[in-house]
């Protein structure tokens, strides 16, 4: 694969938030790169500080109710975390376009779709109005939504769940960004809606090249869209690596314990699955050591007293576990039974 | 006495929406439900799965039909014969948070159905079920005293299971269980309730959107689309052997978590969104996108009709008319 120039960059990420029971610690040192053209997969429970992570890029959430404690963010050549909500103003929407998880409470329900995605295209590109209104028409061809000159003057109400979620899309990249956060894009949609939707990301990322952090926790769509995987627990990157690896050379506990407790559609029915046992730790209190050491059966002692290291199982894929220190105790993998046909 | 824990003849339910529009949630179901198996619902939202769960629950009226409950005729009820009813008969809820009331312990909310039953002749003897049941469901009898609302998703749904239980029902309707569950807690949920059933030979009507998870819970699976049953076949068959082209194109739709094999799958996309349930057209319900359509699909609805058996399909174009 060529060297891809890096278009986001993240390093050492810690977001905390001040709650009426204390600081929430929702991340907690996360590192990754987004590079050109590419889909990065953030995978984690609700709670595991992906959202946050993403939002962070954005600085979407109001600089008074959440706090930077450490880390820089690098989009392109802008330190967003530096610079001022001016200056973010002129990147939201216009570099970085996002697609939320709800269509139906991320539109704005008094407002016609065809306004709504001409509005960042008159402030971003300075298009005046008509133009901007024959450009949304456009938009909404691009993202198969039929009859477009007649929908851009209704409102979200009267679109469907699936087309809604076009809409966001449209609004989403109508300035041509360099990078689409998608969190969540289709947990609000059936299946048969989602792999539309699904297909039709790919499709435009293919023709415009947009880079995609992809948001969710259905391993099934990330196994679809992903080249690129980070997996996140309790607010901490557990592991990161290509699809592959993440999915045939897995080497976090918590992986393993996610990729089995799936059931598959071509396994055996009414079998007992390896679940994880457990619940995800309290965000509200330091966690001393592995986050994940409670509920790990191959948790050691170390495991209790000092947080894991990122250690390098391959190219570009590290896992954050002391079982690959080299005093630790040989663990078999669990996951190196499946099948891993086209492994090169 | 039949092998039938629930029988469903011809079940309709419709709201009445205003200016004189009918909303068909549930337009003409005929199925059954053996006793101790696990009859999957699948479907994609409002093709009224939920709806058949409540109306066979009794929780609404049936407009027109008959509902089987172990031989019995359940579609008209006296209250005493409710009340049996419900006794034998239970239910699991979707939303663990918007189904128990926070401010009610958890004791209190597993034992309601048992006061209201009066089943337990003392304090002590109600408090012992109370404990039985909070182990059965893998939660301890230090979780009594607490409320609800000091549980986190998993163990509420945990509790809404042992409320479920306390009754000793046979038969349980799950209402999509687990999607509002993580990935890590929806594997325990389902082996609590794979356990339950092995254990107290239960019968679960499970309704569920994701087909992975109803795959592997249930023995015979039926397919849902917009208030008819479009085909019903036993869970192996329903993966290896779909007949109806909706059932393909949803089960090539649902994304495989292993990117090899995900990335080969041949998607069927489905074109356009599920009509409006609302004054529905006649003719088959998924002719509107359905690539093998021919005209008469839109003018005859197709019976659910057994093409082999134990495999039952709704589709002109399968059954061969």
């Amino acid at each position: 694969m060529k060297e891809e120039q890096v278009l986001l960059q993240v390093e050492d990420l810690q977001v905390s938030f001040d709650t009426y029971a204390g600081e929430v610690k929702a991340v907690r040192g996360v590192s990754f790169e987004v590079h050109e053209g590419e889909t990065l997969a953030i995978v984690g429970e609700s709670g595991s500080g992906k959202s946050v992570t993403a939002q962070a890029v954005m600085r979407l959430t109001p600089d008074d109710q959440i706090q930077y404690k450490n880390g820089h963010i690098r989009f392109e050549d802008t330190e967003v975390l530096k610079v001022s909500q001016k200056e973010m103003e002129k990147i939201r929407g216009a570099k970085i376009g996002m697609i939320l998880q709800d269509p139906l409470t991320s539109l704005n329900p008094t407002m016609l779709v065809g306004k709504q995605i001409a509005e960042g295209l008159i402030k971003h590109q300075h298009l005046d109005k008509a133009e901007a209104i024959k450009r949304s028409v456009e938009m909404l061809k691009m993202v198969g939504i039929p009859n477009a000159e007649q929908r851009a003057c209704q409102y979200p109400h009267e679109f469907s769940g699936g087309m809604r979620q076009r809409v966001s899309i449209a609004i989403a990249l109508a300035c041509n960004p360099k990078l689409l956060i998608a969190d969540e894009p289709t947990t609000a949609l059936d299946v048969t809606i989602q792999a539309q939707i699904l297909e039709l990301m790919k499709d435009l990322q293919k023709r415009l090249g947009t880079s995609i952090i992809l948001i969710t926790h259905d391993l099934g769509i990330v196994a679809d869209m992903a080249e690129n995987i980070v997996i996140m627990y309790a607010g901490r990157l557990v592991e990161k690596g290509s699809c592959k690896d993440v999915f045939y050379r897995p080497g976090h506990p918590y992986t393993w314990g996610l990729l089995e407790s799936v059931p598959k559609i071509d396994q055996a029915s009414k079998e007992e699955l390896d679940s994880i046992p457990g619940t995800p730790p309290d965000l509200h209190s330091d966690i001393k050591g592995c986050p994940f050491k409670s509920r790990c059966k191959y948790a050691m002692k170390i495991c209790y007293e000092q947080a894991p290291e990122a250690f390098e199982l391959g190219e570009k894929h590290t896992a954050s576990c002391w079982l690959y220190h080299e005093n630790a105790p040989e663990v078999k993998n669990p996951i190196t039974n499946r099948e891993c046909k086209s492994d090169e | 006495m039949s092998e039938n824990m629930v029988e469903v003849k011809n079940l309709k339910k419709y709201f009445n929406v205003g200016k004189g529009k009918e909303l068909k949630a549930v337009d003409g179901v005929s199925l059954f439900i053996r006793k101790g198996e696990t009859l999957g619902l699948v479907g994609e939202s409002g093709c009224g799965k939920s709806t058949l769960g409540k109306t066979i629950m009794k929780f609404y009226e049936p407009t027109e039909g008959q509902i089987l409950f172990q031989d019995r005729d359940i579609t008209k009820l006296s209250r005493r014969g409710y009340l049996n009813f419900t006794k034998e008969a239970q239910m699991i809820f979707q939303d663990p948070y918007a189904s128990l009331d926070s401010r009610m312990t958890a004791g209190s909310i597993i034992s309601e159905g048992m006061d209201i039953h009066k089943i337990c002749s003392s304090k002590s003897e109600r408090q012992e079920r109370v404990y039985e049941l909070l182990n059965l469901v893998g939660l301890n009898k230090e979780h009594a005293n607490r409320f609800a609302h000091e549980f986190s998703g998993g163990q509420r749904q945990r509790i809404g299971i042992a409320r479920a239980l306390a009754l000793n029902p046979e038969f349980i309707v799950c209402d999509e269980p687990i999607s509002a569950l993580d990935v890590s807690i929806q594997a325990q949920v389902i082996n609590l309730l794979l356990k339950l059933q092995g254990e107290l030979n239960l019968t679960y009507l499970f309704i569920a959107h994701d087909l992975s998870v109803v795959k592997h819970i249930s023995d015979r699976v039926a397919v849902m689309y917009l208030g008819a049953i479009m085909e019903v076949s036993d869970s192996h068959n329903f993966y290896m052997n779909p007949l109806h082209p909706y059932t393909e194109a949803l089960l090539s739709a649902i994304p495989i978590p292993n990117p090899d094999v995900t990335r080969a799958k041949k998607r069927i996309l489905l074109e356009g969104d599920v009509p409006s349930p609302v004054n529905p057209k006649p003719g088959c319900k998924f002719a509107s996108r359905c690539k093998l359509a021919k005209p008469s699909c839109f003018e005859k609805a197709p019976e659910l009709k057994e093409v082999e058996p134990g495999h039952f399909v709704a589709c002109h174009m399968v059954s061969g008319e």
